[in-house]
């Protein structure tokens, strides 16, 4: 029995690779994060020298005994408690608000690491412990993978910002963490990769919270490539032709969309990501590169836990069907150790 | 990285027309399309285009040109230009790098589509049946209620459907003064299944602006009073998509993967069918789907059928198998069917809907 | 529904919006586990604009004549 771990909506992902699970004959349980916020009823028991942990939905235990692997698909937004408007902490006093609010983002991480931990003991399909990157020490990896990358920069100093632009040209930033969603009430702020040139630059102060720039690199495609226990899936995105998406493609253009089309690795580089992949101890990730006009390819960055139905679907790879396949692999070598 | 000698290991040729994989050609008697499968729409392309397009894939502008012996120079430009115009292909120095689209795919479900038939005379027992529709996978459902269906009707319905795997309910119902837009929206927000209300026998022809989640809710005039009305054949029905262009390579669009509830119970592939596998009261969906030759139909496509085959709409049109040009003829045209491919002309000539993307009905 | 969820449709980004609903039950009947119950998603409270679902958007029946305008 497969346990995915995931979320309650917008995951058509998880739900398409529990539809193959079921036609392959592997049953599976689901529980979203949202079950830790009162959608399921949970208990957890240190008693007499026993521990337990349950979930029951509708009166129904969960058989997390009965788990043979586990698939990290998404968890809850953690700092949900942040910014839910329903919350009433401490309307009058934000400072409080914030605090209290943090408070249960902290109190929640503790307890889905904890849950995490004790599942700890079988296959997964990403451990988040162990699937957690560093944009700037992937970077470093790849290129001591052979990979060629973007000339890049973190600074606080405007003139040291200014000094990597007269060298290389137009630049991009981008968060060196996470990429964000910011809700502002109807609205919501995306944080898309951006450009500066010079003029920009001359408009910060001399000193700013610590960024990550990059040198722009003149793309003809981008390739994004699902990596999977050893192979590589890979896709090339037009997206150069669109100035709504040069920069950042996920700016999607929904009345022409990129080009998605099927794209074919050369051996070399597929050596390459998978030296990288082993290095990094990932089994499943989505890559980002680019294709330069000059024929080069270039590393931007790795997502351990990312959307592969984007690259599947265009291309038909059946990656969804693979995943649970894959999936029932681990299940059962691990009812044989 | 520049050198006089020739690099082997990936010598920038000289650019080529490449199509998008997602852009696939498709040779009909008298034209031919470009079948857009992401952007969801088709492109007319004479029959020369095509030719180039396919057999002279991968070959230079210049080697094409000489191929015609440079008669065509003018007409090949132009060509290339509208390709380029509508983003179907691009300059592509690198073609080993850039596959076809394979277009092998079969869902995983036995059944997608259902389709339940009702009308006053029906005594379905709809939490059994679509319990039943729920295990063979079914995703999408669309209910037929001939005669005119109070709310209370449609809600008994959907009701059934509240806690299983439906991702898709559409509603055809007759038309009763309780029907009202509003009444239609507060049904479609209570079951987030429903994707679409078709209200017929309606006393006048109203289209709704699609609810904020996306249904549609349309009152029309004409009388849909049995499954005779079914089998049209009309651009309107059209769908570009790869899971519809992939199915229809293999197999028929319409019966594949289908299965149906008459008004009377009977289980059959499509209620225009006589081909009964049994009473819905008496024989489970199961066993009736079991049976050899439930899904005998369903491997028939469009390029074993007459006219069709020739037809540049064949893997994006939506068959019928029930209306038959000829009924003695399994591999005869759909009987609604007004176009032929030979004359590239529907009879009387259908207006594209707004939503095809076309570029000029006559090429 | 939860008040939360409520607005959630208007403050999801436009790639969120493309995504379709979905209910979703498991049964998994087994000797060895009779008790065993797959998990169940409640249909989501909102969904996309104009998209049906994954992988079905053709018509299932065609009954409509279509109109020459529309």
């Amino acid at each position: 029995m497969i346990l995915i771990l995931s979320q309650s909506s917008m995951e058509p992902t998880t739900e398409e690779v529990m539809d193959c699970l079921e036609a392959l004959g592997e049953p599976c349980v689901r529980l979203n994060g949202e079950d830790l916020d009162g959608d399921a009823a949970l208990r957890f028991r240190v008693e007499a020298g026993t521990a337990d942990l349950a979930f029951e939905v509708d009166g129904v235990e969960l058989p997390l005994a009965e788990a043979g692997a586990v698939w990290f698909r998404r968890w809850l937004h953690e700092r949900r408690a942040e910014i839910s408007p329903s919350l009433l902490t401490a309307q009058d006093n934000p400072k409080l608000d914030y605090e209290l609010r943090r408070h249960l983002t902290l109190e929640s991480r503790k307890l889905s690491d904890f849950i995490f931990s004790r599942l700890a003991g079988l296959p997964w399909l990403s451990h988040p412990h162990r699937a957690s990157l560093n944009k700037l020490d992937t970077l470093n990896r790849a290129a001591q993978a052979g990979f060629a990358t973007p000339a890049t920069l973190v600074t606080t100093e405007r003139e040291a910002l200014r000094r990597f632009c007269e060298t290389h040209g137009t630049v991009i930033t981008k968060p060196a963490g996470e990429v964000e969603m910011f809700l502002d009430g109807e609205r919501s702020h995306f944080l898309f990769t951006t450009t500066l040139d010079l003029a920009a630059v001359d408009a910060l102060p001399a000193r700013f919270a610590p960024s990550l720039f990059q040198e722009m690199v003149d793309k003809a495609y981008e390739l994004r490539i699902f990596y999977l226990a050893g192979e590589c899936h890979a896709m090339a995105i037009f997206s150069q032709a669109d100035p709504q998406t040069q920069t950042d493609f996920r700016r999607y253009n929904r009345e022409r969309p990129n080009r998605m089309v099927p794209y074919r690795l050369r051996p070399p580089t597929e050596d390459r990501i998978r030296r990288l992949m082993a290095d990094l101890g990932l089994e499943t990730g989505s890559l980002d590169l680019l294709q330069t006009r000059d024929g080069r390819e270039v590393f931007l960055e790795i997502n351990p836990v990312g959307q592969f139905g984007m690259v599947s679907k265009p291309c038909n790879y059946g990656l969804e069907k693979k995943v649970a396949q894959l999936l029932m692999r681990k299940a059962a070598d691990g009812r044989r150790s | 990285m520049t050198s006089s000698e020739p690099n082997t290991a990936g010598a920038p040729r000289e650019p080529v027309f490449a199509l998008f994989a997602c852009c696939i050609p498709v040779k009909g008697a008298r034209r031919s399309v470009v079948c857009d499968l992401q952007r969801q729409s088709f492109q007319f392309i004479p029959n020369g285009l095509y030719e180039i397009l396919t057999e002279h894939a991968g070959k230079s502008v210049a080697e094409i040109k000489g191929f015609y012996d440079h008669e065509y120079d003018e007409e090949i430009d132009e060509y290339f230009t509208f390709l380029l115009h509508h983003e179907l292909g691009f300059w592509c120095g690198e073609p080993d790098r850039f596959p076809a689209l394979d277009l092998d795919w079969e869902t995983p479900e036995r059944i997608t589509n259902a389709i339940l038939d009702v009308d006053d005379g029906s005594r379905h027992d709809y939490g059994a049946i679509l319990g039943q529709l729920d295990d063979l996978g079914c995703k999408a459902l669309e209910v037929r209620c001939f005669h005119r269906c109070t709310l209370n009707g449609l809600r008994a319905i959907l009701e059934a459907a509240r806690h299983g795997r439906l991702r898709s309910i559409d509603l055809l119902a007759g038309h009763l003064p309780e029907l009202t837009p509003d009444a239609l929206e507060s049904l479609a927000r209570e079951h987030p299944r429903v994707s679409r209300i078709v209200v017929h026998s309606a006393p006048e022809q109203r289209l709704m602006p699609p609810l904020r989640t996306g249904v549609t809710i349309e009152y029309r005039t004409e009388v849909i009073d049995s499954p005779r009305c079914c089998g049209q054949v009309h651009p309107g029905y059209f769908v570009v998509d790869f899971e519809t262009f992939a199915e229809g390579r293999k197999h028929n669009t319409c019966l594949n993967r289908k299965l149906s509830v008459d008004a009377r119970g009977e289980i059959k592939n499509c209620p225009s069918m006589t081909r009964s596998f049994g009473n819905v009261r008496e024989v489970s969906l199961h066993s009736a789907l079991a049976q050899r030759d439930f899904a005998a139909l369903w491997s028939i496509n469009k390029d074993q059928i007459a006219i069709c085959k020739d037809c540049e709409f064949r893997y994006v049109c939506t068959d019928c198998r029930a209306y038959l040009r000829d009924a003695a003829d399994l591999y005869s045209k759909p009987s609604k069917c007004t176009y032929d491919p030979y004359t590239a002309e529907w009879q009387p000539p259908a207006d594209m809907p707004a939503g095809i993307h076309t570029k000029g009905a006559s090429e | 529904m939860d008040d939360d969820r409520k607005d959630l449709f208007e403050r999801l980004t436009p790639e969120a919006r493309e995504l379709a609903p979905v209910g979703y039950r498991f049964l998994h009947a087994s000797p060895t586990r009779a008790a065993t119950i797959m998990r169940l998603v409640e249909s989501k409270h909102y969904r996309a604009g104009g998209y049906v679902c994954a992988s079905f958007r053709k018509p299932i029946s065609k009954c409509c004549r279509q109109d020459d305008e529309l």
